[in-house]
């Protein structure tokens, strides 16, 4: 019998080919119309004829998702050392949280657009809701998950609270940390696209909105495929940089 | 003698669901200085919290616990506290770990690093300085907690069952390495274990706690040379004690 090939690395690339090549043949078979379902090839034709449009409108989201990440990581790092430090804030805080979570973003996006209107604001604004969240809870449970042995150790070796926070609270709680900057990376743009979807002059969203409205289905599949892109390189990004910090294995 | 730890009509209680929960009881307790001193008793018969009384971590009790000459209720004492779990901090590799007593006191940039490597290779750790805890073997790991234990401040050290976790076979040659080392330096130890054998083989002085609430129901001295020799233990003094503490704690 013949063994398995072992595929190693090829295994998702492989996979890949094979959807694309069965939507491709499916379309080209069943005659499928371009703005019901458009070929891979097709949406490769639209991201090529449109691309330095949709490259201005990336230029637009992807400072929106920079701006909102950057902003919701200080405020959620600074808010989470607070929280720690001082438990009444804690207390405060943590159940307007997650209220802020409850409520829908398709409500509060055009809500934003009418305080704020239709500039970048209300766009960095809800990357940062969305961002700020994970983010948060992640390193506050970090901080807050110890073992009560170490605690003690730490008071018998007289080390001051700033210490136990510094030298092992902040590096102990990186693994969530790092977790919580993962979910808020993929979420990120997904924010933006939403409430540029409500209302905006430029951003994937407007363009993918655009495409809807005049059926041209496969350059939003092109827009898409653009957020997909973003998406996922924000993710490589964060957990290169995880690696980076975290060099030990069983730390994950 | 001086006296390094001297520890008068000690008892303590924990309320455990508005009933009083009486831990210890009358324990008095009296260490040389450079004596190793081993405690042993039933599980639950209040060792740890005798311990944990000793380093400070413990406030109210009744009773009197005198460190190096001063009431710790006055004045808190430099201890050195090790646990069954080594509490080694898994981001940061051996040497990092080793240090950190030092680093928390401040007093790691005036540390002679000719000091540091010294005490690094008579615990044999050497090779390992840049290994993480996670590459290290129960035996290995029980050694840097041990090392980072000795480079805390204070010349008592309070050792809670260290070695327990480890297999019989570890456990023997760790024991003989932790003589050797100690023998070397003559710090105050307080050694908690269950193991009968390993207080005689260790200890100048062995201590018996009864079941909850401990008092101490026993006291020997135990009367071999040292450096202690391995062979010690196949003789009928060696036995005797063993017989006499075995009965101590009726088991």
């Amino acid at each position: 019998m013949k063994k398995f090939i072992n595929t190693g690395k090829l295994s998702l690339p492989i996979s890949f080919a094979v959807l694309i090549i069965a939507w491709e043949s499916l379309v080209y078979v069943l005659k499928t119309p371009d703005y019901l379902i458009p070929a891979p090839s097709a949406v490769l034709q639209a991201l090529i004829e449109s691309f330095p449009v949709l490259m201005r409108h990336t230029a637009v989201t992807l400072l929106e998702v920079i701006l909102g990440f950057i902003t919701a990581l200080i405020l959620s790092v600074v808010m989470s050392l607070l929280m720690v430090r001082i438990k009444v804030l804690y207390q405060i805080l943590w159940p307007y949280m997650i209220i802020s979570q409850t409520v829908p973003l398709y409500i509060l996006a055009p809500l934003f657009m009418i305080w704020f209107g239709f500039g970048i604001l209300p766009k960095v604004l809800i990357v940062v809701l969305v961002c700020f969240f994970p983010i948060t809870v992640g390193f506050v449970q970090g901080l807050t998950s110890t073992e009560p042995e170490l605690d003690e150790l730490l008071q018998v070796m007289r080390a001051t609270p700033s210490q136990i926070l510094w030298k092992v609270r902040v590096p102990q709680a990186m693994p969530q940390f790092f977790s919580g900057l993962k979910i808020a990376a993929a979420y990120s743009v997904t924010g933006a696209v939403l409430s540029e979807w409500v209302g905006a002059q430029e951003g994937l969203g407007i363009f993918l909105t655009r495409s809807m409205k005049t059926f041209k289905t496969a350059a939003l599949f092109a827009d898409v495929l653009i957020i997909i892109v973003l998406s996922l390189l924000l993710f490589y990004i964060i957990s290169h940089l995880e690696k980076k910090v975290i060099r030990r294995r069983s730390l994950l | 003698m001086e006296l390094a730890v001297d520890i008068v009509n000690l008892c303590k209680s924990f309320t455990l669901n508005n009933k009083e929960l009486k831990v210890l009881e009358n324990v008095n307790l009296q260490a040389e200085a450079g004596k190793f001193i081993s405690i042993i008793g039933p599980s639950g018969c209040g060792k740890s919290t005798l311990f944990r009384t000793i380093a400070g971590l413990e406030k109210e009790y009744t009773g009197s616990v005198i460190v190096n000459g001063n009431d710790i209720r006055q004045s808190r004492p430099y201890i050195a506290y090790m646990l069954q779990k080594d509490l080694l901090l898994p981001w940061r590799n051996v040497r990092k770990n080793i240090v950190l007593p030092l680093e928390l006191s401040g007093k790691l940039k005036n540390t002679d690093t000719g000091f540091l490597e010294k005490m690094i290779s008579e615990f044999g750790l050497e090779d390992f300085v840049e290994a993480y805890p996670d590459e290290l073997s129960g035996g290995m790991r029980q050694r840097v907690a041990l090392l980072r234990t000795w480079l805390m401040e204070g010349s008592i050290m309070l050792l809670d069952e260290p070695f327990g976790a480890l297999d019989a076979l570890t456990r023997k040659n760790i024991q003989d390495w932790l003589l050797e080392i100690w023998e070397k330096h003559r710090k105050t130890v307080l050694f908690i274990t269950h193991d009968i054998e390993e207080a005689i083989y260790l200890s100048d002085e062995v201590y018996v706690m009864s079941p909850r609430p401990g008092k101490i129901i026993e006291n020997i001295n135990i009367n071999f040379g040292r450096p202690r020799r391995r062979d010690i233990v196949y003789t009928s003094l060696f036995i005797d004690y063993k017989r006499w503490l075995m009965s101590a704690l009726q088991v």
